[in-house]
């Protein structure tokens, strides 16, 4: 309205043709910036956008290919990630300290920083009847009150064969640093997976992890039996991988996905998942998310589809929930997954209620161990 | 057509205040208030004074600070050493190729992203590396020293050499190359020459560039993480931990000022020993 008032008052009959002249170009021009702002405004009033905090590539793009185009396809909902790879937690609290929360859901956090970010309150709980639905489609153990479980790997034993004859048949063989002293490596980040390694190895069944309480002296002291033999506390995937390949060490956990990674690059190595770790990740919506309803929305059609699982899965060589998932996977990559029963059930499942209530204890004493 | 006022290259004060005031402002808001916040943070949230005993407190506090000052320290002396001998090359060489293939090597590290530069430090010294298996071959037996602290020592030094060559070339300009030319031609040595003429008028300027560089080393983050690993403790990994493992910001901020604290210490140091005056000279 105001520019419109602006060009017909300048519009009057000029006092010189090139004025003239300029004037028409600055309101032709400010016509087709109002228009084109109108359109802006009715395309962005019309279509939800959600923002989706995330891990930066592949992530990104295995999640937009599968779920957000053809979700969004379906239901006119647009999407857009903020790249926090392990920083998730860090920036919800960020934004919950700003009182203003930006983010509606968070796409695959660490079961750590998931159950934590719970405990504090800062997802939203599941609608009864969702938690229903997705119970029945995924099964329960994937489920819980704020969110599912998605991309999930394991925790396993790699040894390069080139360099070892034997390998630790499981996690106790592999604390056994007198019939295996081989240079190894183990994690050195979130250490509720290193303390139920520990747990494991000395002597807890893998069914009773999960229920647990983390006895965090106990488990620093086994610990402290295998450390002379790390040679190597990785602190990201590609660490993993460089140290085996490199020859820095012999053999050691690694994510089951960075496993079979290296294994496809042509080092040979052996995979062990007998009393390996299971490490859930999750996707969740924030309490107080802007798009909170269309996020649940994501999350159901999610977990409602099992073939987009399927392809996720085989973009970023993780597992995914549903259970027909499978269906759609060739055999020889099942094999490779957390969530194949084969594997599952030789896992234990880390106490993360209890880290969530716990954690500083813990991660306190593991970063004395670590670095003290 | 004279405007009667004559052009003076001096600004008054009231302009130069007007001119320098983006630039105060922007000094203010990026680095004075999140330093001031940072501060009373460290004082305010958590436990208070109860965040710097934690640092302290814990072992992994303590080594970390330890190990950050020692390698910092050794990477200093390392770097000036290093740094003055490719500066003092420069300056003096006659040949146009050989000061171009010296400023290279001064220059080519601070091109390089850091991540870059640190992996191809991982490649060198890996155990199928040419470092360990030019041991091998030479029969000295397999060489370790990846994710220790002797790596992450030999990364900070590859990264702060060029800011010790850089800072002591401008230091080495300033000497008249005609006072070392006449002192040997009184007969000193080469070595008296350089111990009794060129360092005392160099030392203000060493000991800026030391400064510089010891306090630059103290808040490396990703050289320890890629070369030292999770087991080498820095005082940067350790306020890293504290921020994106535990979410224990108080803490952090704690651990932060006291590193903090020791950089300020030390350029403060460097201001008595050498003198105001003479620092500013050396630094122009």
């Amino acid at each position: 309205m105001e520019m419109d008032r602006f060009c017909r008052l300048r519009g009057r009959p000029p006092a010189a043709p090139s004025g003239a002249r300029a004037r028409g170009v600055l309101c032709a021009t400010l016509a087709l910036l109002a228009a084109l702002g109108v359109a802006a405004c009715g395309s962005s009033s019309s279509k939800t956008t959600l923002t989706i905090g995330d891990w930066g590539a592949p992530i990104d793009e295995a999640t937009q290919k599968s779920y957000l185009t053809p979700f969004g396809a379906e239901t006119k909902t647009g999407a857009r990630f903020v790249d926090a790879p392990g920083e998730q937690q860090a920036r919800v609290e960020a934004q919950n300290k700003a009182k203003k929360i930006e983010w509606d859901g968070l796409d695959s956090v660490g079961g750590g920083a998931a159950y934590a970010l719970a405990a504090a309150h800062d997802l939203a709980p599941l609608p009864a009847a969702m938690k229903a639905e997705l119970e029945r489609e995924l099964t329960p153990k994937y489920v819980t009150p704020w969110g599912f479980a998605h991309a999930n790997l394991g925790y396993v034993i790699v040894c390069n064969t080139a360099k070892m004859t034997t390998c630790p048949a499981n996690t106790t063989q592999f604390f056994n640093t007198k019939a295996f002293p081989q240079p190894r490596m183990f994690g050195g980040i979130e250490p509720i997976e290193e303390a139920t390694e520990a747990e494991v190895a000395a002597g807890m069944p893998i069914s009773q992890t999960a229920a647990t309480p983390v006895d965090v002296k106990a488990v620093i002291k086994t610990l402290e039996g295998l450390k002379p033999a790390i040679k190597v506390f990785w602190q990201s995937g590609e660490q993993q991988v460089q140290a085996m390949r490199s020859g820095q060490v012999d053999m050691g956990i690694m994510w089951s996905n960075r496993a079979y990674e290296l294994a496809a690059e042509g080092v040979k190595v052996k995979i062990v998942w007998a009393q390996g770790v299971y490490e859930p990740s999750f996707w969740t919506v924030l309490a107080g998310a802007p798009h909170e309803q269309t996020a649940f929305k994501l999350l159901s059609w999610i977990a409602s589809h099992p073939k987009n699982q399927a392809r996720w899965a085989q973009e970023v060589h993780v597992s995914v929930p549903n259970p027909l998932a499978l269906d759609y996977i060739p055999k020889s990559f099942a094999v490779q997954l957390a969530d194949n029963p084969v594997n599952y059930n030789q896992l234990a499942v880390p106490n993360f209620s209890w880290y969530a209530q716990h954690g500083t204890e813990l991660n306190t004493a593991y970063e004395n161990f670590l670095r003290g | 057509m004279n405007s009667g006022a004559a052009w003076r290259p001096v600004l008054g004060n009231r302009w130069a205040l007007v001119l320098a005031a983006p630039l105060l402002l922007v000094l203010g808001g990026l680095v004075l208030y999140p330093l001031v916040k940072l501060t009373v943070d460290s004082l305010t949230t958590g436990s208070g004074l109860g965040n710097y005993a934690a640092v302290f407190e814990s072992s992994a506090g303590r080594r970390s600070l330890a190990t950050t000052f020692v390698a910092a320290a050794l990477v200093t002396l390392a770097a000036i050493a290093l740094g003055g001998l490719l500066a003092w090359y420069i300056r003096t060489a006659r040949s146009a190729t050989v000061k171009a293939v010296l400023w290279l090597a001064v220059l080519v590290p601070f091109w390089m992203g850091t991540v870059v530069k640190n992996y191809s430090i991982v490649l060198l010294l890996s155990a199928e590396g040419p470092l360990n298996q030019l041991s091998q071959t030479l029969g000295l037996g397999s060489v370790s020293i990846l994710y220790t602290s002797t790596a992450v020592a030999i990364g900070m030094v590859y990264t702060m050499l060029p800011y010790a060559a850089l800072t002591l070339y401008g230091v080495f300009l300033t000497v008249d190359e005609t006072l070392l030319a006449a002192a040997r031609g009184m007969g000193a040595s080469r070595l008296y020459a350089v111990r009794t003429v060129l360092l005392p008028l160099a030392l203000p300027g060493i000991v800026a560039a030391a400064a510089l560089v010891f306090a630059i080393s103290l808040g490396f983050y990703i050289t320890p993480v890629l070369l030292g690993g999770a087991q080498t403790p820095f005082i940067a990994s350790f306020i890293g931990d504290y921020i994106f493992t535990f979410f224990d910001f108080p803490v952090a901020s704690a651990a932060a000022v006291v590193l903090l604290v020791a950089a300020l210490a030390v350029l403060a140091a460097a201001l008595v020993l050498v003198g105001r005056g003479r620092l500013a000279r050396a630094v122009g």
